[in-house]
């Protein structure tokens, strides 16, 4: 700050060049990692997805979530797990290949949409998009066992393409 | 551009001043779009597959035999990791070992798929077996050993006429990775 005396009043002047010089960086940096490439996808709060490597930003898509204490589906279907993240609660469990009864349900209704909505964009002239993979956002401490439930669901509802959604350690 | 007086013969004294507050205040908005409207995305992904069950039968053991094709085989304890190298002419194993679920142990697995590689641009695929009780956060990790190359690993590129799956990193060290004991879940 400088004080200037003019014709006997005192003015005074800010300095604001250093401020410009942070905003032109900060405004540099911010442009440089500017993205457009629409919605982020949604992780539940309630679970902590494990560290990786993996460079590539997460989609959205319909998704599954599990928690160590339910599982949620898309359309907001819950479904319950045992104490300790152990199985799924055995009334949920479908005859026979391990697959989740309510979980196959939800996925064969999704697989209709999803047919209905590639039938309209076929017609309409549009491109597909891709709507057959499903994103699995799990906690880190829950076993394979439960994961295998909802893939073997999803695989017998005709869903085969998956994303695991993971926290990205180099954050760009 | 701060104030300077410019020398002349005569020491005259001229100052310039320009006025930067307008330019702060533009800047100071387009700060706040951008922060407002950017991404910082901290999730990622990583595409698995799910065998699917097929009607159609299985090529014939002649056709395999004709043009046989390397096939990896990774098992998830919860303790140990097994890699089992063989080949789609016979199901005898070529190559194997078996190390601990560490950084260290996996960083042996990812050598072997990339001796692999290097021999076989084209080779892609993965076959991952998980254990019923290892956790979500052991599998990414082997996933990560099977995708995510290692520092001092240059990436190997696929070749021309190679199908690039959708969003999929082509740095990555294979392209394809699927869970083998999806059906039939206990």
């Amino acid at each position: 700050m400088a004080g200037v005396d003019v014709g006997g009043k005192e003015s005074f002047s800010l300095n604001l060049y250093p401020m410009l010089d942070v905003f032109s960086i900060l405004i540099v940096f911010l442009l440089m990692n500017f993205s457009v490439s629409g919605e982020s996808a949604e992780v539940s709060a309630n679970l902590e997805l494990p560290m990786s490597s993996i460079k590539v930003s997460l989609d959205s898509a319909a998704s599954v979530a599990i928690t160590k204490n339910e599982i949620v589906l898309q359309g907001g279907v819950v479904i319950p797990l045992t104490p300790n993240s152990q199985d799924v609660v055995e009334a949920y469990k479908k005859d026979g290949q391990g697959a989740i009864r309510k979980a196959y349900d939800e996925f064969k209704k999704l697989k209709a949409q999803n047919e209905t909505l590639k039938n309209r964009q076929k017609n309409l002239g549009l491109s597909n998009s891709d709507v057959s993979t499903l994103v699995m956002q799990s906690d880190k401490t829950i076993p394979y066992r439960i994961i295998k439930r909802v893939l073997a669901s999803a695989q017998q509802a005709e869903f085969i393409s998956w994303k695991f959604a993971v926290q990205k350690r180099d954050v760009n | 551009m701060s104030g300077f007086k410019l020398k002349k013969r005569k020491q005259v004294a001229t100052a310039f001043d320009v006025n930067v507050t307008p330019m702060l205040d533009l800047f100071s908005v387009l700060i706040i779009f951008l922060l407002a409207t950017s991404v910082f995305s901290a999730t990622g992904e990583t595409r698995i597959e799910v065998p699917f069950l097929s009607s159609q039968p299985p090529p014939k053991q002649e056709e395999l035999d004709k043009t046989p094709e390397k096939t990896v085989n990774i098992t998830i304890d919860s303790k140990t990791v097994k890699y089992q190298q063989a080949t789609t002419a016979s199901s005898a194993i070529k190559d194997e070992i078996e190390v601990p679920l560490t950084e260290e142990g996996l960083d042996k697995i990812q050598a072997k798929i990339y001796d692999i590689r290097k021999e076989n641009p084209k080779f892609d695929k993965v076959t991952v077996f998980t254990q019923a009780e290892v956790s979500y956060e052991s599998l990414v990790m082997v996933l990560d050993t099977v995708r995510e190359l290692k520092p001092g690993r240059a990436p190997i590129p696929f070749p021309a006429d190679y199908k690039m799956p959708v969003g999929v990193d082509p740095s990555n060290l294979v392209t394809k990775v699927v869970l083998g004991n999806v059906i039939f879940a206990d």
